[in-house]
């Protein structure tokens, strides 16, 4: 029972919903970058197992026993034994059959769950692969051609076979929102405005520790150094060279510079989804509406997921001709 | 102290912006003080020299209302003057040779002995101000000034797990194998920080860590003792009284 990477893609690892409560020794939460797709996947599939987080170029996998799967996440050119599929849906795979994600048509990341789960073992109690410290997932690395993943025996894999979602995440625009970071003060009214006036572009040297952001320099008034202090999900740190950072969930548990805004929650979900090269507009907004703007479309989300089991179930051979999906794909919806 | 909203799921509260012990020691309560409260929707309370990150389930409590059930303002910080007891965890080191490479070097560039660094180093004990930076790895405050030394020109590609190191008025210990820059100076066969075990550290942020110099037969007795799983934490910590 066993999965074979084919072709590894551009960097693919392990992913769950992140190390949580372990940060004060020091780990990285690690966990999806797009974690509404995550959740997404792990309410159709409907079991505890982890998921391969894909970006930009997606691997090919052949399965090496029965199972099934959903792709969520960003559109790829996704094919499964050369025809091609859709997100949201979970398919049935026999014994030798090949996915291949291909390329990113919209969006940056996208994740495969298995109905026969990855067998992986939880580090701090977390299936989250965090290469830089080479801990948790796969051998705490990026997947590579060749690398045989075991399963685990799930005797009702099949039960959800032809399930779908179609939860529209709404990544349609680059407009992205922040808040006052814990250093606000250190910054000038100039450089505040700046970070909102023009776009700024998501630099190639850009990871899952943090996309670098290329655009105008806006370094804090004075040092940029300060008394090294935990820092959150979604912090835009700006070094004395005055180029943002926004810091994602491979990164450091505590840093010493000076942070000017925080992304939101909906905003790091957005962000994730956008690839090198592309620009993002930020857009300063009241925690108080951060709050709001979360807590309403939590509320939405959680709706939508306990909805997923309720619908019928879709006939696999029509999908594929026709079906609202594929429209909505056509009119660039994800 | 103040209380800031980083976004919706994390806050932060903060102390005077200083490194010293009298502000770490109100961190230290209160973190004690959150944590005996018990909320369940606090995911992580990640103490640091002068701040506190807390961060939360935001689908089960508001960012706001969460400030409120802290009620900080019940919590007293003045009383960082009294006796305490701390913990300190001792740490067994063989110096130089092998196992501290940048011993001489540390040595030299401080117009010490080689011996003198070690009796400055083992000196006294070292708060652990906090974790960080890799899993397990302690940030210690209050070097002696004497031995100060700035990190190396060229970073190793490969640091012993266990490595003990000096970076200018820092020293630390390196929990795994790990690329660095640090000089190292000795090493420890304690597995000080083991992801199998329950702790995974022998340490936590607010402890205080004691360097005890060993000879190279007492480091390899220590290594067979755990090896063969006669690893017991209770030998290597002390609880003492301090003003």
């Amino acid at each position: 029972m066993s999965i074979k990477i084919i072709k590894p893609g551009l960097f693919t690892t392990v992913q769950d919903e992140g190390r949580k409560g372990y940060m004060n020794l020091g780990f990285s939460e690690a966990g999806a970058l797009d974690k509404f797709s995550y959740l997404i996947a792990k309410h159709l599939i409907g079991n505890e197992g982890p998921s391969l987080e894909y970006t930009i170029v997606g691997p090919s996998i052949q399965f090496l026993s029965d199972n099934s799967f959903t792709i969520t996440g960003g559109q790829f050119n996704a094919k499964l034994n050369g025809n091609p599929i859709q997100t949201q849906v979970i398919y049935e795979v026999h014994q030798g059959d090949i996915l291949e994600i291909g390329n990113a048509i919209k969006g940056a990341r996208g994740y495969i769950t298995f109905g026969q789960p990855l067998d992986i073992l939880k580090v701090a109690n977390s299936y989250a692969t965090h290469t830089r410290s080479k801990m948790g997932g796969f051998k705490g690395r990026a997947l590579k051609k060749d690398d045989v993943i075991d399963t685990v025996s799930l005797p009702k894999y099949k039960k959800y076979v032809g399930q779908a979602a179609e939860i529209n995440l709404n990544y349609e625009d680059n407009v992205i929102h922040i808040v006052k970071g814990p250093q606000i003060e250190a910054f000038s009214e100039e450089a505040k405005a700046k970070l909102v006036e023009n776009e700024f572009i998501i630099s190639d040297m850009s990871d899952r520790m943090g996309f670098r952001l290329k655009g105008e320099s806006i370094p804090p008034e004075e040092s940029a150094d300060i008394i090294s202090e935990p820092v959150a999900l979604g912090s835009i740190q700006v070094p004395n060279d005055g180029n943002p950072i926004v810091l994602l969930n491979d990164k450091q548990t505590v840093g010493g510079y000076t942070k000017i805004a925080t992304v939101t929650q909906l905003g790091l979900n957005k962000l994730v989804q956008l690839q090198p090269g592309e620009a993002v507009q930020f857009k300063w907004i009241s925690i108080e509406d951060a709050i709001n703007e979360s807590a309403t479309f939590n509320e939405q989300f959680e709706d939508e997921l306990s909805n997923i089991q309720k619908q019928p179930l879709y006939e696999l051979s029509m999908l594929r001709q026709t079906s609202k999906k594929l429209a909505n794909l056509l009119k660039g919806d994800i | 102290m103040e209380t800031r909203l980083i976004n919706e799921q994390s806050l932060m509260i903060y102390f005077d912006n200083e490194i010293t012990k009298d502000t770490y020691n109100k961190v230290n309560k209160l973190v004690q003080y959150i944590k005996e409260q018990n909320h369940k929707e606090i995911i992580d309370i990640v103490p640091s020299y002068r701040a506190i990150l807390i961060s939360f389930d935001n689908t089960s409590i508001d960012g706001t209302k969460l400030i409120e059930n802290l009620e900080l303002n019940q919590f007293n910080d003045s009383e960082s003057n009294q006796l305490q007891q701390r913990k300190v965890v001792t740490i067994p080191v063989v110096y130089g040779e092998e196992f501290g490479p940048d011993l001489e070097e540390v040595a030299s560039s401080n117009q010490l002995t080689t011996e003198e660094v070690i009796q400055i180093h083992t000196q006294q004990p070292y708060l652990i101000y906090m974790l960080g930076f890799m899993p397990g790895f302690p940030y210690l405050g209050g070097l002696d000034e004497r031995i100060h030394t700035p990190r190396r020109s060229e970073p190793r590609v490969k640091i012993e797990a266990g490595s003990v190191g000096i970076a200018n008025n820092q020293t630390g210990l390196y929990p795994l194998d790990s690329p660095g820059g640090w000089q190292i100076i000795g090493r420890t066969p304690l597995k000080v920080f083991d992801l199998d075990r329950e702790p995974m550290t022998i340490y936590e942020a607010g402890d205080y860590i004691q360097f005890k110099a060993i000879t190279q037969d007492e480091f390899e007795q220590i290594q067979a003792d755990i090896n063969a799983g006669n690893f017991e934490l209770d030998k290597w910590v002390t609880y003492d009284n301090e003003y």
